[in-house]
């Protein structure tokens, strides 16, 4: 290593060999920095520079990563300083007792200093800092790393020197080819030349009363204005960040301007008090790493990496130190100065840059392109005998008795649970309504689609549901698809459970939230889920609070026919503070003495659930769906529901008939017990057929009935339960299976037939139903 | 400046040019802007000249509308001061008391302008009806006691208000007449509901009426309905398209496009509306290109355009893209819902008004809440998409299918449409509708006012620019007995604040008149004759 003594004033040539040598040191040092940082995955500063997309894991490594580095900067030095010593290319005095008092007076002469000074040097603080500010992710930590390494680099000379230093080590990823990186990057470190300047700059000017040359101003302060831009623009602004790095860099700073003004060179030697100062610090370095878990954070890293950050390390902290040792004086620089601007000029403009060649197409090429371009079909084909092309037609109403294909059958199919589809009452409402309102609504509900109905409907499901508000939509499957997305956002948990009904898959997708599924019904894996978030929200807390968590469930499952344990989903609401959204298109009219749905059949207080939505298509036999809740939750939807805002409101005759369904309800309470006496008869009469079991609550009026054994391919299953369906549509019972879309599902269920129970359907239709559905099975399966 | 045209042209500069001509007469005027498009690509294959204008407002009217909002901005925030420090009684609905630590459901700013701007106007959107939307509608009288945050229904029906503000494009949703008693039977017979989705046991008899008619009606293969119009873009999108296609779409496309088209998890990419420079680009770009980073060939690329764009009254420049769209071997996905039974000289939409090929548009989504006077949509096209969409539809497969009297007011417009009824009275609502277009239009042009749009669409959007303005007007025009509509931002840009009037068959010269004077009046009253085109 070309030492070149503080005391010599060194030749140009050996000035110039030094620039060089520095240059090629630089050169090293970015190539072996980036290996290491890619091969490890830890080069990610653009992400830590993204709003909300940093995790704490990412950001929460990087402190570490800094501190790491950090004692491996320590062991360096103390290695390279003591073979240069053996080498004697180097002097300092050997070690004798005095020279801790030496460094303590030193030391203790710089009280004014507090914090970083009573530890010495300039290695303990930064690292602490990092170890205080790993809450504050939305912080670019990476440039926090960056502005302590660029320090530790310049610290040895505290003036003007190693401006462009900085500079080059800010542009070193763009010297890659990153070019599309290194603009993050340098917003990323623009932090790092305004601390530089409140480190080195100003203190030294005022205390040493150093003449700085304008362009060295010009340039300081345009870096400084830049980080001052880049600081307003940086979308993860932090401000406790930034002071902590702010106040880092004044200790720093202080530190530095002290140790040169205090310690006298020629007692200890530059050398000298580098070798001591880290031969002390790396004890309690070391001890504070372990004690706080980084050093094994580091050291799970492989022994290799270790190695690499060391010559990383050892090769950047010569290189400054041969540089920088040399004459302080800002005129000794200025061939290296030249040099490196000019170096960095070179990067600015040189071509190397483009992340592509980006060779244009000639319109010639462009011309063959396009026409070579062959898409695919709009729609792929289909075999015309897929067996969910040929719908069932029902002719006439799809009521009790039902003619399907042309034969006359027992309808098991529709969700009609209260039989009110051919009620008169509700035919007669509805005319009532079509005479005097005709059909359609011709607008939305905002621009003269509310109609009286609509807000007596409302208040109707309000009244009947026990809520402050009820808010009502055109269309059953929009509703919770539209209600989800109305209050969770990009960021936002949604807790949901993996049986969850297509609809509420559609409302997640369309809400861009974090989706956790648990699995059906499982209380403890939800509950696992929301303390696995509780966790990471305590590592980072500014971001949980304003992190909205939901529940979504279903009161009775349409996929599994069963119901969702809801006095502990309310408990974990209240223990882990999410809110609960229920899904009620099955229970609603048919739960609970009132039918008022699973709260009310778990005498659950209405309040404690967020938002209740339901269906008006099946135990009310209209059209349309409903949200209800408080008010502070449902008015929301008015101008926040996609499918309440944009789409024609609900024909008022579907609103009337809605209505006098309700009605109904109201007047024949008996009706819900007399539906659930019926389904626990017919899921007593369907156990013990050989090769179907049976699926759901024994009181869901709506359950399925399922393979015991699969055939080990669906297409088969499927085919099999179809026969069984087409062999008892032949004795007058009309069943179909559960359809799925099952490219589309999330967790496909398995293929089954979905029995419906009804009201209408007699004692004894209901025994000849499930023995014919026995029989038929009987023959088909065995 | 907020206008998202780009050819929007620079103040004080005039900017009209006609392709066909080739003249480019710079008909400057002393007083601002005017832009005018005119284009004819290719007049001989189809007779229209489409021409739409978007004048551009003047430059003070635009500094006071961001003024305004810039003030009630100021005030909101004063207003929010007042609020938390308890000096102003907070009339918002509050948490629950037991769920107050929990993390707060709605971001404060995320109601900022709910609270203070939208509230204070609240009284011009969802006025409640209490009979048929037809050319007169009876109004609930309804007053707030707390400044808009709770209204209150005072009993009195405000009667007879000329409706200028629902689809109803035809005048085909009226209270009972007589030739509504097949709707009457159907809904006797079958009742309302239907309790079961397409794919288990929910296709009636009715719809499939209802959909070979309708597949004649548009002259396609096959069709599909659908019980509700919004799901039928938001639900069956994602089933055409998916990850590894592009989407083209206007920037103004409804947001039940949108959202399918979200849903999809295809790439979307926006042009400017109608902008065809603009689509061919992308167009070019992503056969070119490809799928970013893979650069790998896009599988399929969708374009989605609407035929008429309700909130800026213009027509698609379907000649342009049809050309395009064979050019570059994408498809078309075209939303009629304002268009189809509103244009063309038979009322088959936005094809017919251009007169082109039935084949020329891949898929055919229209609504019947509109023209038909009723609720749900349609997809329609070649047999093999709409048998497709039946085995995929997410509505298909999961949503309940549509009310049967519903579908039957549906066949009893389009029989009426297609003459099948006897008489000739769909073509002459069609062509009411057209004279009732064309005359409010120009009438109001004449009066100075901005009107944007095309000339033959029956959605006639009309500039207000100053938020107090909206509110102004739409309570004027009540007080006059028209019911109005009124959009500001969000669903416009935050400058184009406007009143949207939609002319149905059913009015008649009579009524149209009345409600001219109307705005005549307030145009002096307001003034709002910002219009700085030569009056002709």
């Amino acid at each position: 290593m070309m030492a070149t003594g503080a005391e010599l004033l060194p030749s140009g040539a050996a000035r110039l060999l030094s620039a060089l040598l520095y240059g090629a040191c630089s050169l090293l040092l970015v190539l072996l920095n980036k290996a290491l940082l890619t091969a490890y995955g830890l080069l990610r500063p653009p992400a830590s520079l993204l709003p909300n997309c940093a995790s704490p894991s990412v950001l929460g490594a990087n402190p570490h990563l800094a501190d790491s580095f950090d004692f491996d900067l320590m062991a360096a030095t103390i290695m390279i300083l003591f073979v240069a010593k053996l080498n004697k290319i180097i002097h300092f005095p050997d070690f004798d007792k005095r020279i801790p008092a030496k460094k303590s007076t030193v030391m203790h002469r710089k009280k004014s200093v507090a914090f970083s000074d009573t530890l010495p040097g300039d290695y303990t603080y930064p690292p602490l800092t990092l170890q205080l500010s790993p809450g504050l992710s939305p912080l670019p930590q990476w440039a926090l790393t960056r502005s302590y390494e660029c320090g530790q680099a310049c610290r040895c000379s505290p003036c003007s020197g190693n401006l462009p230093f900085h500079l080059l080590y800010s542009w070193r990823p763009s010297y890659l080819g990153e070019f599309h990186f290194s603009f993050l990057f340098i917003l990323s470190v623009s932090p790092t030349p305004a601390l530089f300047l409140s480190r080195e700059f100003l203190p030294s000017s005022q205390l040493f009363r150093k003449q700085h040359s304008l362009d060295i101003v010009a340039s300081v302060f345009a870096i400084v204005l830049g980080a001052v831009v880049a600081a307003g623009s940086d979308l993860a602004f932090n401000l406790e960040g930034y002071i902590f790095v702010f106040l880092n860099d004044i200790f720093t700073a202080a530190n530095g301007v002290y140790t040169k003004q205090k310690m006298d060179p020629k007692e200890l030697g530059k050398y000298g008090v580098l070798f001591y100062n880290a031969c002390f610090m790396i004890i309690p370095t070391f001890i504070i790493s372990v004690s706080t878990g980084d050093f094994q954070q580091a050291g799970s890293r492989t022994f290799s990496v270790c190695v690499l950050t060391q010559v990383s390390a050892d090769v950047r902290y010569s290189s400054v130190q041969s540089l920088q040792l040399s004459p302080h004086h800002g005129r000794g620089w200025s061939h290296q100065e030249g040099i490196l601007i000019l170096w960095i000029i070179r990067l600015l403009f040189s071509k190397t840059y483009k992340l592509q060649e980006r060779s244009d197409l000639t319109i010639k090429e462009k011309e063959e392109l396009i026409e070579e371009w062959q898409p695919e079909p709009l729609v792929p084909p289909i075999s015309k005998d897929h067996p969910a092309l040929n719908y069932n037609i029902v002719s006439g109403p799809p009521s009790h008795k039902i003619v399907v294909n042309g034969k006359e059958c027992i309808n098991f199919a529709s969700f009609n649970f209260l039989g009110l589809l051919d009620n008169p009452r509700v035919k007669a409402a509805a005319l009532a309504s079509l005479k005097k309102y005709g059909v359609g609504t011709c607008g939305p509900r905002g621009f003269y689609g509310t109609f009286d109905v609509h807000l007596d409907l409302e208040e109707h499901l309000a009244k009947f549901m026990k809520t402050e508000e009820a808010i009502i939509y055109s269309y059953g499957f929009s509703t919770i698809a539209s209600a989800i997305p109305a209050y969770s956002k990009r960021g936002d948990i949604i807790f949901v459970d993996r049986a969850a009904c297509f609809a509420i898959q559609k409302g997640l997708q369309a809400s861009r939230s974090d989706i956790k599924l648990f699995n059906h019904n499982d209380v403890a894996d939800l509950e696992r889920l929301l303390k696995e978030q509780e966790i990471e929200d305590q590592k980072n807390p500014r971001k949980a609070r304003v992190t909205r968590r939901f529940i979504v469930v279903e009161g009775l499952y349409m996929n599994t026919g069963s119901i969702c344990p809801l006095p502990e989903l309310v408990k974990l609401k209240y223990k882990y503070k999410a809110r609960i959204f229920l899904e009620e298109s099955l229970s609603f009219g048919v739960l609970g003495e009132h039918g008022r749905g699973v709260t009310e059949h778990y005498g659950i207080s209405i309040d404690d659930i967020d938002l209740i939505s339901a269906s008006m298509e099946n135990s009310l036999a209209s059209i349309g769906g409903f949200c209800c809740g408080r008010s502070f939750v449902i008015d929301h939807q008015r101008l926040s529901g996609q499918g309440y805002c944009f789409s024609a409101s609900l024909p008022p005759l579907l609103a009337a008939a809605a209505i006098e369904a309700l009605n109904i309800m109201e007047e024949n309470p008996d009706i819900f017990a007399e539906l659930k006496k019926k389904c626990q008869q017919i899921h007593k009469a369907l156990q013990g057929i050989s090769g179907l079991k049976v699926v759901g609550e024994s009181f869901s009026p709506a359950f399925h009935l399922q393979l015991e054994d699969s055939t080990g391919s669906r297409e088969t299953d499927v085919k099999l339960l179809q026969a069984i369906i087409n062999e008892c549509m032949n004795k007058s019972i009309a069943l179909t299976q559960a359809r799925y879309l099952e490219k589309e599902e999330k967790c496909l269920p398995a293929p089954s037939i979905r029995v419906v129970v009804t009201v209408e359907q007699s004692k004894e239709e209901l025994e000849r139903a499930a023995s014919t559905i026995k029989e038929v099975a009987q023959t088909i399966l065995l | 400046m907020a206008n998202p045209r780009a050819d929007t042209v620079s103040n004080g500069t005039l900017y009209s040019h006609e392709k066909e001509s080739n003249t480019q007469d710079e008909k400057c005027t002393s007083n601002g802007v005017v832009k005018e498009r005119q284009q004819n690509g290719n007049s001989h294959v189809y007779a229209k000249t489409i021409v739409e204008s978007f004048e551009e407002p003047p430059l003070p009217t635009l500094v006071t509308t961001y003024m305004g909002y810039g003030i009630v901005t100021l005030f909101g925030y004063f207003r929010d001061f007042l609020r938390n420090s308890g000096l102003e009684k907070c009339n918002a609905a509050v948490e629950r008391e037991e769920q107050k630590h929990f993390v707060p459901l709605y971001q404060d700013f995320e109601n900022f302008y709910t609270r203070n701007l939208y509230m204070r106007i609240r009284d011009n959107w969802s006025r409640s009806i209490c009979s048929a939307p037809g050319p007169l509608f009876n109004v609930m009288e309804r007053v707030s006691d707390d400044y808009n945050w709770t209204f209150r229904f005072t009993g009195k029906v405000i009667k007879d208000v000329i409706n200028i503000g629902s689809y109803n494009f035809l005048g085909l949703t009226n209270s009972w007449d007589e030739s509504m008693r097949t709707v009457k039977d159907v809904l006797e017979t079958y009742g309302t509901g239907v309790a079961s989705t397409r794919q288990e046991m929910g296709t009636l008899d009715k719809h499939k009426e209802l959909e070979d008619l309708l597949a004649k009606f548009l002259n396609v293969e096959a069709a599909m309905t659908f019980g509700m119009g919004f799901a039928t873009n938001s639900t069956n999108i994602p089933v055409l398209v998916g990850k590894g296609c592009l989407i083209l779409s206007d920037e103004m496309n409804h947001a039940s496009i949108v959202l399918g088209a979200r849903l999809s998890g295809a790439t979307i990419r926006t042009f400017k509306h109608n902008n065809m420079q603009c689509l061919e680009k992308l167009l070019r770009d992503g056969i070119i290109y490809g799928q970013p980073r893979t650069h790998r060939a896009w599988k399929k690329i969708l374009i989605l355009v609407e035929g008429i764009y309700s909130m800026e009254g213009s027509i698609v420049n379907l000649p342009e893209i049809v050309a395009l769209k064979k050019k570059y071997k994408a498809y078309l996905y075209i939303d009629e819902a304002h268009s189809i039974g509103s244009v063309g000289p038979t009322g088959r939409g936005i094809r017919e008004y251009f007169g082109l090929d039935p084949e020329d548009i891949d898929v055919y989504m229209g609504t019947f809440t509109k023209s038909f006077g009723a609720s749900g949509g349609y997809i329609a096209g070649k047999k093999d998409l709409v048998d497709y969409l039946r085995l995929n539809s997410h509505s298909a497969a999961y949503a309940v299918s549509m009310s049967p009297p519903v579908a039957e007011q549906i066949i009893r417009s389009l029989k009426l449409l297609m003459g099948l009824d006897g008489t000739t009275q769909g073509l002459q609502r069609l062509q009411q509708l057209a004279a009732n277009t064309k005359y409010f239009r120009q009438s109001l042009k004449k009066m100075g006012f901005i009107i944007y749009g095309n000339d033959d669409a029956p959605v006639v959007p009309m500039l207000l620019y100053q938020p107090c303005k909206v509110a102004a007007f739409a309570r004027h025009m009540l007080e006059r007995k028209i019911g109005v509509v009124v959009v500001g931002f969000p669903a416009t840009t935050l400058a184009e604040a406007r009143a949207r009037f939609c002319l149905s068959a059913a009015h008649t010269r009579q009524m149209l008149d009345t409600v001219l004077e109307a705005i005549n009046e307030l145009g002096d009253l307001l003034a709002l004759r910002y219009s700085r085109q030569k009056k002709t």
